[in-house]
């Protein structure tokens, strides 16, 4: 029983945590993009007055759109997105249901709010939704390859040098792979660095990858028909992902934590490794986010599929096998 | 909405992001591919040509400039000159170079307006606020020579109503100089951006053939390696003093694909071909009256006396404009068509959508840079009995012998 | 970064200040309706809009003591919005030639302008013989009502 009151607890504070941090981050996100267009940009705290307006509004289900299945997708993609947060470590604290997943359970984790999307738009029964949908089932396919590279050889590494656990969250936050690795490995390294640099967006559904919503030439695409109430709890699952997303990438890649260089401990160690988390989440979502989404052009879903399987796919293999030399040329430390 | 099973019709408009103006349009989609596309134009009918013939040729040129909200001084030099051939008007040499320079600011706003909304269709938001931003400063030179940014009411029949003085030339001088700085700036983020080539070079490619075939106007055929630019071929204004050589995409790439690139190649370096002309003007500005006649009587007396029908032609930013006017003796003119620019060439739209990429839509949508206002005509909608009905051309054909036939009675 | 040209625009854009004028206030206030009462009140001001050329062609002013009702302004206006109005006919004591002072009616013709039509071409103002009317400087018009008082000048 305590278990699950320390895990109901956990998720509680998490989710509040999560879409709290993930809205701000929307704001942040919003205001730098129009500094580098030249505009003002709406206040910090936009998203939530955006999210608090939607939430008034009125509910629309179009009449075409299969009503369960139409209502039930955000909730499922907030839902889930949560869900991802609760295998995460933040910083020095432990994942809440760390002993019941690890990082292969999050790589299925993550398709849940996409897919939830996806039926979501296909429920909605508008061409654009219908279109918006396809294209996003084509997106994920096509990110999760690079994605799942870059997990797999991480995961493999550590493997490789005996760690223990390879494929548990906490051990990929708390020894970072940089460490075990030699010159070779940390050219891979710096590879999947750039690899997960362009999934990030493509799981986001961000400009340049954002062929699913469109707005040119799909209104919306997969969302052109949710409104109110239900647009608001996709825009919630969206902040929340955010969050997650980007923390997945730096516990895979930027893991480090701030309190061993500052000799800090217990709770003051926990709350500097928190803000330090925290701050590497805003500096991965302005990269990856903001500034890519802004210098470029939306892709063609056909070039998103080219860029994720050919080039990033490519750059993903060329890691493992720089891996693989490295790991026979320097035996694991540790 | 339609049928869910493949080939599925998407229909975009009349109101969609993607289209800053009502048009409709149909595509058979299977996949991301375009099967056939269709279009119906006549969401925006507004009935000015009827506005038109219960006023004087003097109140029609401020009307002709509320046809569309870019061209601000394309529709109303067209007509002008078509009243002006009618009443034989002899137009100024200043006025003339006055009418030339607005002109080319028209041009260089339009263009870079066009540039941002092209960037806007392929999700480059970034670029649509620069180009946007850029834009500004031909909007404040237009604003400084005629008073407004957007209706520059400037043109009246046999002149100009506002001279430059001298002492605009430097602000006008200083806003040139700003843009051949950042000509380059322009062409390098339009045109070397990785991810704008691959959109657009090869999407809605029109052939040499077939732009000629489609009788397309301006930037359009242009790209598709026609020479038609009114500016070179009938000068008129000042463009007859000017050297004035149309813009082929063979001033940046070597050969002529036609395609959106090809259009934005051509609409990037005729905003350079403008500072040149405005330059130009500047220079050689005759002195002199800027109005055949100061006293709006006198060009309503001309009018009165004139009789005779005429084509008042102008090369707009999209192409050749055309207004026919007609006129009997009497202050009101008894005809006035207008045919803008993209009148021409929309009609390549079903033949360059098709085969396309559902993502590329919107930009090939834009790349001819539609103007719908201006070319909304024959709808005629029974509200009565609350249907629309389109006339066919079989239709139009036999109404227009019908109309002859009486007014040869 | 060479193909994506925007990049470095974007890093020298992000430094420099934002090119908005933050017109009508910096921040949006909590109530738009109770901020413009303050500022026709006086206690709030409002960011000025960027400034007008010197030929702009804004809200028509109209002086009616000039105007002789001559309806010139009639014949050129595109759109119809200005009409003649006939005042109501005032007794008016006339001398004639020989001293004979008499009572006459006599109607003053004026003209009236509807805002809400106008497309401020500013033909009007350029005809004008007495320079009755002229373009002001006014371009904040927006109204709910376009028989409002301010969108009629009479």
């Amino acid at each position: 029983m305590s278990v699950f009151f320390a895990a109901l607890g956990g998720t509680i504070l998490l989710a509040s945590f999560a879409i709290g941090f993930g809205l701000l981050l929307t704001g942040i996100d919003r205001r730098v993009a129009a500094r580098m267009q030249a505009r003002v940009g709406p206040p910090l705290l936009q998203p939530f007055t955006d999210v608090r307006k939607l939430f008034a509004k009125q509910n629309i289900i179009p009449a075409n759109a299969i009503p369960w299945l139409f209502n039930a997708m955000p909730i499922i993609a907030l839902a889930s997105s949560i869900a991802i947060l609760l295998y995460l470590p933040f910083g020095s604290f432990a994942p809440v249901l760390g002993a019941f997943g690890d990082v292969i359970l999050v790589l299925y984790l993550l398709i849940i709010p996409s897919l939830a999307l996806v039926l979501g738009g296909f429920a909605s029964g508008s061409p654009y939704a219908t279109v918006g949908a396809q294209r996003e089932m084509v997106s994920m396919i096509a990110y999760e390859l690079p994605l799942a590279v870059t997990v797999i050889s991480i995961a493999w590494r550590l493997h490789a040098a005996h760690v223990a656990e390879p494929f548990s969250m906490l051990t990929l936050m708390q020894t970072p792979v940089w460490d075990v690795v030699g010159p070779l490995g940390s050219t891979a390294l710096l590879i999947l660095l750039v690899v997960m640099a362009w999934v990030t967006p493509g799981e986001l559904s961000k400009i340049p990858f954002d062929s699913p919503e469109a707005e040119t030439e799909l209104a919306g695409g997969i969302l052109a028909e949710y409104s109110g109430r239900n647009l608001g709890l996709f825009a919630l699952a969206q902040a929340v992902k955010t969050v997650a997303v980007a923390a997945f990438g730096i516990i895979l890649l930027l893991p480090w934590n701030l309190s061993p260089f500052l000799g800090l401990t217990m709770v003051a160690a926990g709350i500097a490794d928190l803000v330090f988390f925290a701050l590497k989440v805003l500096f991965v979502v302005s990269i990856s986010v903001t500034v890519v989404r802004m210098m470029m052009a939306r892709f063609r879903i056909t070039q998103v599929v080219g860029l994720y399987w050919l080039v990033l796919g490519g750059l993903g293999a060329l890691a493992i096998f720089l891996l693989m030399a490295d790991t026979s040329y320097v035996p694991g430390m540790i | 909405m339609t049928a869910k099973k493949v080939p599925y019709i998407v229909p975009v408009g009349p109101i969609h992001p993607a289209l800053k103006e009502p048009v409709h349009i149909e595509l058979t989609v299977s996949g991301e591919e375009v099967i056939s596309a269709d279009f119906t134009p006549g969401q925006t009918h507004r009935g000015i040509e009827w506005m038109g013939l219960s006023r004087n040729p003097v109140q029609i040129v401020h009307l002709t400039d509320r046809i569309c909200g870019i061209c601000g001084v394309t529709h109303s030099l067209a007509f002008a000159r078509a009243v002006e051939q009618i009443a034989d008007i002899t137009v100024p040499e200043r006025a003339d170079y006055v009418r030339t320079i607005i002109a080319e600011f028209e041009r260089i706003q339009s263009h870079l307006l066009w540039a941002g909304v092209a960037a806007h269709e392929l999700g480059f938001d970034t670029l649509f606020y620069l180009a946007w931003r850029v834009r500004e400063g031909a909007m404040d030179a237009i604003e400084l020579i005629s008073g407004n940014r957007v209706n520059y009411d400037i043109i009246q029949i046999g002149g100009v109503r506002r001279d430059i003085t001298e002492d605009q030339f430097e602000p006008i001088r200083r806003c040139l100089a700003n843009y051949k700085d950042l000509f380059g700036k322009l062409k390098m983020l339009f045109l070397e951006d990785a991810v704008i080539n691959s959109r657009c070079k090869g999407a809605g490619r029109l052939s040499f053939e077939k732009a000629m075939a489609y009788s397309t106007v301006g930037p359009t055929a242009r790209a598709s390696g026609c020479t038609a630019d009114l500016r070179a071929d009938y000068p008129y204004a000042a463009y007859g003093d000017l050297n004035v050589k149309p813009v082929l995409p063979t001033v940046y790439s070597n050969d002529i694909n036609g395609d959106t690139y090809d259009r934005i190649v051509v609409r990037i370096f005729e905003i350079a071909q403008s500072i040149e002309i405005i330059e130009e003007c500047l220079a050689n500005m005759p002195v002199g009256r800027i109005l055949w006649e100061e006293k709006v009587a006198g060009i309503l007396a001309a009018c009165k006396k004139a009789k005779g029908e005429a084509v008042g032609l102008h090369e707009a930013p999209r192409g050749e404009c055309l207004h026919y006017v007609a006129m009997d003796l009497a202050e009101i003119p008894i005809a006035w068509k207008v045919k803008a620019s993209s009148y021409s060439n929309l009609h390549v739209w079903p033949l360059i959508l098709k085969g396309a990429q559902l993502a590329d839509i919107p930009i090939i949508v834009a790349s001819i840079d539609p103007c719908l206002s201006c070319t909304d005509r024959v709808v005629v909608t029974d509200a009565a009995a609350g249907r629309t009905k389109i006339f066919t051309k079989e239709e139009l054909t036999r109404l227009s012998y019908e109309k002859t036939r009486r007014l040869m009675q | 970064m060479a193909k994506l040209p925007m990049f470095r625009e974007i890093l020298g854009q992000s430094v420099k200040k934002p090119v908005t004028n933050l017109f009508p206030t910096i921040r949006m206030p909590k109530s738009i309706t109770r901020f413009f009462r303050s500022v026709t009140e006086g206690k709030a001001e409002i960011v000025p809009p960027v400034a007008t050329p010197p030929v702009f062609r804004g809200k028509i002013v109209y002086d009616r003591t000039a105007c002789n009702g001559c309806g010139l302004c009639l014949k050129v206006c595109p759109t119809h919005a200005i009409e003649q109005v006939a005042y109501p006919p005032m007794t008016v004591t006339v001398t004639d030639e020989k001293g004979n002072v008499t009572e006459k009616l006599k109607t003053e013709k004026r003209i009236r302008i509807y805002i809400a039509s106008c497309v401020f071409c500013g033909q009007c103002s350029d005809i004008c013989t007495k320079g009755a009317v002229a373009m002001g400087n006014e371009f904040l018009l927006a109204t709910e009502d376009r028989f409002a008082e301010e969108q009629i000048a009479e």
